[in-house]
């Protein structure tokens, strides 16, 4: 059967896309990585730091404290009180198990508590509140709370950006360790001996991610979804097509990153090397407001942050793609600037 | 395209040839200076031992190795890593090599689709897997087949693009001596096909039944070239004869010995072995020599020589 030069093309990077979509379904570390644990990270982070219906301070009392003061903070449902001797509640306050601890001489009241801990001085203000009220203090102006949206959720926050640690993950083992493992193997020097443009061998690379790339997102979307009511808020197809664009520069670094090595276990080492520091400084597990200033500025520009910061946008503020266009432009930089790179150093053997 | 370059190539010029061409790596000159050509249909082989070269030549007339120097001519086109029809020249090339291992985890068929993928003129998947007696293995997986079929498929994928030129670089190595004579049957076949195969090997045996012109190679330096009679004829007598004495052979004996049949040699204390081409004029000397001395003859033995003798007479050495 003889065929014209555009239907062979066609032909060979069909066969191709096939090829990597065979090897990523015969991996089974990356039907692990792709389809088992994000649904297990999302079911466990998700379950663990979901804020429970009615939160209460955890509050020490000492024992021999003023009756009267003790009953009215008993009589407080928002309170858990504990009640012991000083050092052991000191100890407990230590381990975080109460917040402050409390102890009233006759109408002498003390708080023990790390000054520096927010959720130890919220305990204290509103214990402290409900003390000077028991001794008559009146408020010197009406105050009422009325309800305001809900805080977002650890869920909601850590969604998106699991999908971009994903993507990066993926990206990195998938096209990076099966690059590198062709050619250690010789495969690649075995392609350059046929009539296969090298340009249809990379498009299948990027095609093939692109693939998994949806196995990923309905993956974590919707398991997000049944198990914690996750939804984007915003264009569905804008996070697709802003997670179609992570995927490539992600493709490209990979590409980069496996343009010379022979060694899988030197390969993995990298990957680990790159990705650890990526997945905690680019806001992918926990908000980067902890973070001093500095660093918190030169983690804006590593890769991992702007797919992150903007599927996270898309999905929980409702973000437009426009207005995430600092974003991706970064990342189409870090794509051509690969891409490049790569150009320049890949070596097929 | 293809068809204008196989009609417009005569079938007097020579499938492959190589002109002089040299390979260094670091301080070690791995080829120098070797020349070789192998005409349309025929089966050249280079027969070397481990090391001595094979496969760094066969790299570098496949393009994968660029040349310190020397001209490489691909169905009568000059041919290097960056020549303008590469691509077409390769529709014609199949090449297996010996360190490369295709996907362990797809299937005969997926991996025959992929490679016939890459031509134009491809060979029906079906096919394919006739020739190399494949056909109840399409579905097995790579990883699933004895060293004997994983090598057939590797070779089908080889030849999927239907090429008029095949390089087989050490095609049987590892191979047990049944799976062995599979692939010399397929190879044959394929020189019955008309095409032409350039083969690297270690295998004396391989060289012999396949080639119709060997080069054997020595530390990248080609030591002697022809057809497989034509070195046996130039570099060793028709026959061997081995004798087994009861005693040995006085040294002046020997000597005289050596002087008539100049390849003579003394195998063990009283165990000779000569080459000649004059058979019975051999047996005739030998008899009236032990007559003469009183040593009787225990045993004699005749045999034809082999590429072995002519291995063993270039290089001091035997092939593995």
């Amino acid at each position: 059967m003889k065929v014209s030069r555009t239907q062979l093309w066609w032909h060979a990077l069909r066969e191709n896309i096939l090829c990597r979509w065979r090897e990523f379904l015969r991996e089974p570390s990356a039907i692990l990585f792709v389809i088992i644990m994000p649904p297990l990270w999302i079911a466990i982070l998700g379950t663990i730091f979901s804020p429970s219906d009615t939160y209460r301070y955890a509050v020490g009392v000492v024992q021999g404290s003023n009756p009267a003061v003790v009953a009215a903070l008993q009589a407080d449902s928002a309170l858990q009180l504990r009640e012991g001797e000083l050092d052991e509640l000191l100890q407990a306050a230590g381990k975080g198990e109460v917040l402050t601890v409390v102890q009233a001489e006759g109408k002498q009241v003390y708080y023990y508590l790390d000054a520096k801990n927010q959720e130890s001085m919220g305990a204290k203000l509103y214990v402290d509140n409900r003390i000077q009220h028991f001794f008559q203090r009146r408020d010197a102006v009406p105050t009422t709370i009325k309800p305001a949206p809900p805080r977002i959720r650890y869920v909601d926050f850590f969604i998106p950006g699991l999908l971009a640690f994903s993507i990066m993950s993926s990206s990195f083992y998938g096209v990076g360790m099966t690059i590198v493992s062709n050619r250690r193997e010789n495969l690649l020097k075995r392609y350059r001996v046929t009539p296969m443009p090298p340009l249809v061998f990379i498009l299948s690379h990027i095609i093939g991610r692109l693939l998994v790339l949806l196995v990923e997102i309905a993956i974590i979307v919707l398991s997000g979804m049944l198990l914690f009511d996750f939804t984007i808020k915003g264009n569905p197809f804008s996070f697709i097509v802003y997670a179609i664009i992570g995927t490539t520069t992600f493709t490209a670094l990979a590409t980069l990153l496996s343009s010379r090595g022979r060694n899988i276990s030197t390969c993995y080492s990298l990957i680990n090397l790159i990705t650890l520091p990526l997945a905690l400084f680019s806001g992918v597990w926990f908000d980067t407001a902890w973070l001093p200033r500095w660093l918190a500025a030169i983690c804006s520009w590593l890769p991992l942050t702007p797919l992150a910061e903007g599927l996270r946008g898309i999905a929980v503020d409702a973000t437009s793609l426009t207005a995430l266009l600092p974003q991706l432009l970064l990342m189409c930089a870090y794509t051509v600037i690969a891409s490049l790179c790569a150009k320049l150093l890949f070596k097929w053997y | 395209m293809l068809a204008a370059l196989r009609e417009g190539f005569a079938l007097s010029k020579p499938a492959l040839s190589a002109f002089s061409i040299s390979k260094k790596f670091a301080d070690v000159q791995a080829v120098s200076k070797v020349d070789l050509s192998l005409a349309q249909g025929k089966c050249f082989a280079l027969l070397g031992r481990n090391g001595a070269g094979k496969t760094t030549i066969c790299e570098m007339l496949v393009g994968v190795i660029a040349p310190d120097c020397g001209e490489i001519e691909i169905l009568g086109q000059p041919f290097h890593a960056t020549v303008p029809n590469k691509r077409d020249l390769l529709e014609n090339i199949g090449v297996l090599s010996q360190e490369t291992r295709l996907y362990q985890k797809f299937t005969v068929g997926e991996t025959l689709s992929l490679f016939a993928s890459f031509y134009a003129a491809s060979l029906d998947v079906a096919t394919v897997l006739e020739l190399m007696a494949l056909t109840a293995k399409r579905n097995k997986r790579l990883e699933q087949l004895s060293g004997g079929e994983r090598q057939r498929a590797y070779l089908g994928a080889a030849l999927v693009g239907d090429p008029d030129l095949l390089f087989l670089d050490e095609p049987t190595t590892g191979l047990d001596p049944l799976s062995r004579k599979n692939v010399w049957e397929i190879i044959e076949d394929l020189k019955q096909r008309g095409r032409s195969i350039f083969l690297t090997t270690h295998h004396m045996e391989e060289a012999a039944r396949l080639a119709d012109e060997i080069a054997i190679i020595e530390r990248g330096e080609i030591v002697a070239q022809g057809g497989p009679r034509q070195l046996i004829q130039r570099y060793c007598e028709e026959d061997v004869i081995s004798v087994q004495l009861d005693q040995p052979l006085p040294a002046s004996d020997l000597e005289s010995l050596q002087h008539s049949f100049p390849p003579a040699r003394e195998l063990a204390a009283q165990s000779y072995e000569l080459k000649t081409s004059e058979t019975f004029k051999a047996i005739k000397y030998l008899i009236a020599l032990c007559d003469r001395l009183g040593i009787i003859i225990q045993s004699m033995e005749f045999r034809k020589s082999t590429l072995e003798d002519v291995f063993f007479q270039l290089t001091g050495k035997k092939l593995p």
